[in-house]
């Protein structure tokens, strides 16, 4: 007789990015003030090619940004990426006040979320909201679900 | 066993007793079968890749709109032309990648490119063989065209095989006046909106969680704000209103 055993947990791909965008200000700009180097940074009319269609891609502001490891956890939180963020952020954050302040810069948490599952429920305290109120203009949450 | 032009049929089996020389166009199903596996809507007279309906009658080119939307053919009064124009086009594109030819590490593609370079400095050379010219204008088109598009390059094969088949070795010029373009990569797919319609998944061979995750890091990796208002194109670029391409959805694909 053969049992067929169906998977009883689902797994959670996630990480949050942090992004600084401006059309006027050079990410070295950035980084050189934040005195911290970023995980990704284009300048503004940097080009590039599709691998797809070969096009010429032009980048039409300059971006700077930092991220959490992507973690695959059958845990449903997103909490752990907050708290690196922090660590990194929060020694920063009279920079980041400022930046936010300017309308030259636009700073965003993008929080990112895969699973397999048919949807995901996970908790923000007042601490992360204060932190991400501090310091971002807007959050953006990517969740894909099955 | 009957002759099905380019293989050899077994009407007890079912099947071909040889691979479909155009089982590229057709990953999902077995080489060696016959009309799909299904006789009663299909049928295979040529032995190649029976899905449509193209024939050349007279060297007349008919083509089943309804099963190649995207493909056109179109007349290159002067092939050699077109060709050389292509050659440069890829020359120029390696160029600014800083490549040369001696670089390109595919061996097919390097040895094409190094045949074409040797055709394009002495055209008498050209002018004496024509359909080695055609032969390899087919290929460079099937190195230039995305992925998404190789079925697409199938059935341009397809056509070119079906050319050579009808022209004998008197219609050469029938072949050698057709030359293949793709159009719809200009086409716009969708305009605005955070979620791909279906007709646009299905334009770009995507399947739904595909392109959920595809157009979310999209955005993300270009710093976009959500509500961004695009257009998506044939090709998968991703447009603003002013006509700049931001990026290709296809980059973006998980897994791949």
């Amino acid at each position: 007789m053969i049992f067929i055993v169906g998977r009883d947990y689902f797994i959670y791909k996630t990480y949050i990015s942090f992004a600084i965008v401006s059309k006027e200000v050079d990410p070295e700009i950035i980084t050189s003030e934040l005195n911290l180097a970023p995980k990704r940074s284009f300048k503004k009319g940097e080009q590039s090619v599709s691998r797809r269609s070969g096009s010429v891609i032009t980048k039409l502001h300059g971006l700077w940004e930092i991220e959490s490891n992507t973690t695959e956890s059958e845990e449903e939180t997103i909490s752990h990426h907050l708290e690196y963020l922090k660590s990194i952020l929060l020694p920063k954050i009279d920079i980041l006040k400022r930046y936010k302040d300017d309308p030259r810069f636009e700073l965003s948490f993008w929080v990112w979320v895969e699973t397999d599952n048919a949807g995901i429920g996970f908790d923000m305290d007042a601490n992360d909201f204060a932190f991400i109120s501090q310091i971002a203009n807007r959050v953006h949450f990517s969740i894909m679900t099955k | 066993m009957y002759d099905a032009v380019n293989r050899m049929y077994d009407p007890q089996l079912g099947r071909f007793g040889q691979i479909d020389e155009l089982a590229e166009a057709s990953w999902e199903e077995s080489p060696y079968s016959f009309a799909h596996n299904n006789p009663i809507l299909f049928n295979d007279p040529l032995g190649l890749n029976p899905q449509d309906s193209v024939r050349a009658p007279d060297g007349e080119m008919v083509a089943d709109k309804g099963s190649m939307p995207e493909v056109v053919i179109v007349g290159i009064p002067n092939g050699f032309w077109a060709k050389q124009r292509l050659y440069y086009d890829i020359m120029s594109s390696l160029e600014r990648q800083g490549a040369t030819i001696d670089q390109i590490q595919q061996d097919d593609l390097r040895e094409m490119m190094y045949r074409f370079d040797a055709i394009t400095k002495n055209r008498e050379a050209v002018n004496e063989s024509t359909r080695a010219g055609d032969e390899i204008f087919l290929e460079a088109i099937s190195w230039l065209i995305p992925e998404t598009e190789i079925l697409k390059i199938a059935q341009l094969r397809k056509l070119a095989l079906l050319f050579k088949l009808k022209r004998g070795v008197k219609d050469a010029k029938i072949f050698r006046a057709v030359g293949a373009a793709m159009k719809g990569f200009d086409k716009v797919l969708q305009s605005g909106g955070n979620t791909l319609k279906k007709s646009t998944l299905k334009a770009l061979r995507l399947t739904k969680e595909e392109g959920k995750i595809a157009i979310e890091a999209l955005k993300k990796d270009l710093g976009l704000p959500s509500d961004f208002h695009g257009k998506i194109m044939g090709n998968g670029d991703l447009r603003n209103d002013a006509g700049d391409v931001l990026g290709n959805l296809l980059d973006y694909l998980p897994n791949k």
